[in-house]
């Protein structure tokens, strides 16, 4: 009851007419020494003015670049000459980059059972495509990557197929650049195919994989699309070699150091500095040296196996 | 169209878009109550001290101002903190209760308003008026001077000093009675 009315009075207070507000306001007339007020004022205006300095001042002198840790006179150098070292180095990398990528085709050139049919009859033992062959990659010519689809184009086509008819040899759709166009061509004088079949029966598979490759060259119409799947197809083939180099890589690294442990265990360690040593005179060409130590550490230790490479070189039992 | 006509909220915006006059305007309104706000709570010097701080702060954060509430809400919060911070420094510790004879004024009847037979003469109530004030807790007299210098409603001392309503509220009812009881007993 007693809050209620005290409240009441507040709300009264409140309101702002009350005589104990009125006497407070009487007595409220201290104000803040001159000086005070010039400082104060002379701050906000150099204030302002630095707010209007920044609004006309030119996009380079933006308030981040001033406030952190580039901001400096040295903003829009710094940032120039970072875009010419960027351009520059790009100029120059990319042409060794090509290079490189050039040299490591050269290097890995693709396995005869991954790349086009021409290339694999190529392998020695095996018919040679050429003029009179039967199979012919018309897109090497063009420089463009062969095609790698085993499963689709290449896998057909590696079957032999000989005595295919001339008049059949040139499917109606083709275009230039495309990688799956092939020439069937045939010799007619050829009597028996490696497999053995007869020439009709050859004659009906080369067909059928003229038929399949007319239908692949279909479902490819444009050269845009051609090119796509070349590129996938490059990309696909270059992991795949990149990853049997690593195998192999691995596979020797492990085979290397299991020999090695071998030769440490055989003897503690003793005669592997040894057999090093053997190995090194061997890259150097001395070979009757090599020998010689060889079969003085074989008399010392009859029971020595001897590394396949070590005994090979010295043609040693 | 004169700045006296136009609420503190847009001066304060003119500023911090470059308008020194905005702030010459607003600085003329508030700056009695902000200096008085902290002579009535501290010393001269100090107090001087702590009004330019406070005024120099205004203008610092002027670029971040947004309207989010009134003007002398932003002005007396930063007036506040920086009292605070004095308080701090200096070892004294505001109260934060609102005195220990609350119970005793629950009890009493008084009257808000000053009785009749206070006769003195206005500059004299005002002279005692601030010797009572000088006998409030720390709490209590800064709710009474934002509400009587820069007009703040219990919602806006509440903001201002960073409490609940309610505390805001039963400080401002307490002062108003402690200083009604101390204007008495000194006529």
């Amino acid at each position: 009851m007693t809050e209620r009315k005290t409240d009441a009075k507040l709300d009264d207070y409140l309101s702002g007419n009350s005589q104990l507000s009125k006497a407070y306001r009487d007595g409220a007339e201290e104000v803040p020494p001159t000086q005070l007020d010039s400082a104060i004022l002379l701050r906000a205006r150099e204030h302002a003015e630095q707010i209007k300095a920044r609004k006309s001042s030119p996009w380079w002198s933006i308030p981040f670049l001033h406030g952190g840790p580039f901001g400096s006179n040295w903003a829009l150098p710094t940032a120039l000459a970072s875009i010419v070292i960027v351009v520059g180095l790009v100029v120059l990398v990319e042409p060794a980059l090509d290079a490189v990528d050039q040299a490591e085709r050269s290097l890995l050139a693709p396995p005869a059972d991954i790349t086009d049919p021409a290339s694999a009859a190529s392998q020695p033992g095996e018919k040679k495509f050429g003029r009179d062959s039967r199979v012919q990659d018309s897109s090497r010519g063009a420089g463009v990557p062969s095609p790698a689809p085993a499963s689709r184009v290449a896998q057909p086509l590696l079957e032999p197929v000989p005595r295919a008819p001339a008049t059949q040899a040139a499917p109606k759709r083709r275009t230039a650049s495309s990688n799956l166009e092939f020439k069937l061509e045939a010799p007619q004088d050829a009597p028996l195919n490696p497999a053995g079949r007869t020439a009709s029966e050859d004659t009906v598979q080369a067909s059928s994989a003229r038929a399949a490759l007319n239908s692949l060259q279909e479902e490819s119409p444009t050269d845009s699309r051609d090119i796509e799947k070349r590129q996938a197809l490059d990309g696909f083939r270059k992991a795949e070699r990149n990853r049997q180099r690593f195998d192999e890589r691995r596979a020797r690294i492990a085979s290397e150091r299991t020999r090695l442990g071998e030769v440490v265990r055989q003897d503690g360690g003793q005669n592997a500095a040894r057999l090093e040593r053997i190995r090194a005179l061997i890259d150097d060409g001395e070979i009757r040296l090599a020998r010689t130590i060889l079969e003085a550490l074989l008399q010392d230790y009859p029971d020595l196996r001897v590394p396949p490479d070590i005994s090979a070189a010295l043609s040693i039992q | 169209m004169s700045n006296d006509s136009i609420a503190d909220e847009t001066l304060m915006l003119r500023f911090s878009a470059g308008d020194a006059q905005a702030f010459e305007a607003l600085y003329a309104r508030h700056k009695g109550g902000v200096y008085r706000y902290f002579t009535r709570q501290c010393r001269q010097a100090i107090a001087e001290e702590l009004f330019q701080d406070v005024w120099m702060r205004v203008v610092t954060t002027s670029a971040s101002y947004r309207v989010g509430a009134r003007f002398t809400t932003f002005l007396y919060r930063i007036a506040h903190n920086r009292l605070v911070d004095h308080f701090r420094s200096v070892g004294r510790r505001p109260e934060t209760t609102v005195g220990n004879d609350e119970e005793g004024l629950l009890e009493t009847e008084s009257d808000i308003e000053l009785a009749p037979d206070i006769q003195a003469s206005r500059q004299e109530l005002a002279n005692q008026l601030k010797h009572c004030l000088d006998e409030l807790s720390d709490p209590q007299r800064e709710a009474f001077l934002l509400r009587e210098e820069a007009g703040l409603g219990v919602e806006e001392i509440a903001q201002a000093t960073d409490v609940g309503r309610e505390t805001a509220k039963s400080r401002l009812r307490y002062a108003v009675i402690s200083l009604r009881r101390c204007l008495e007993r000194l006529s």
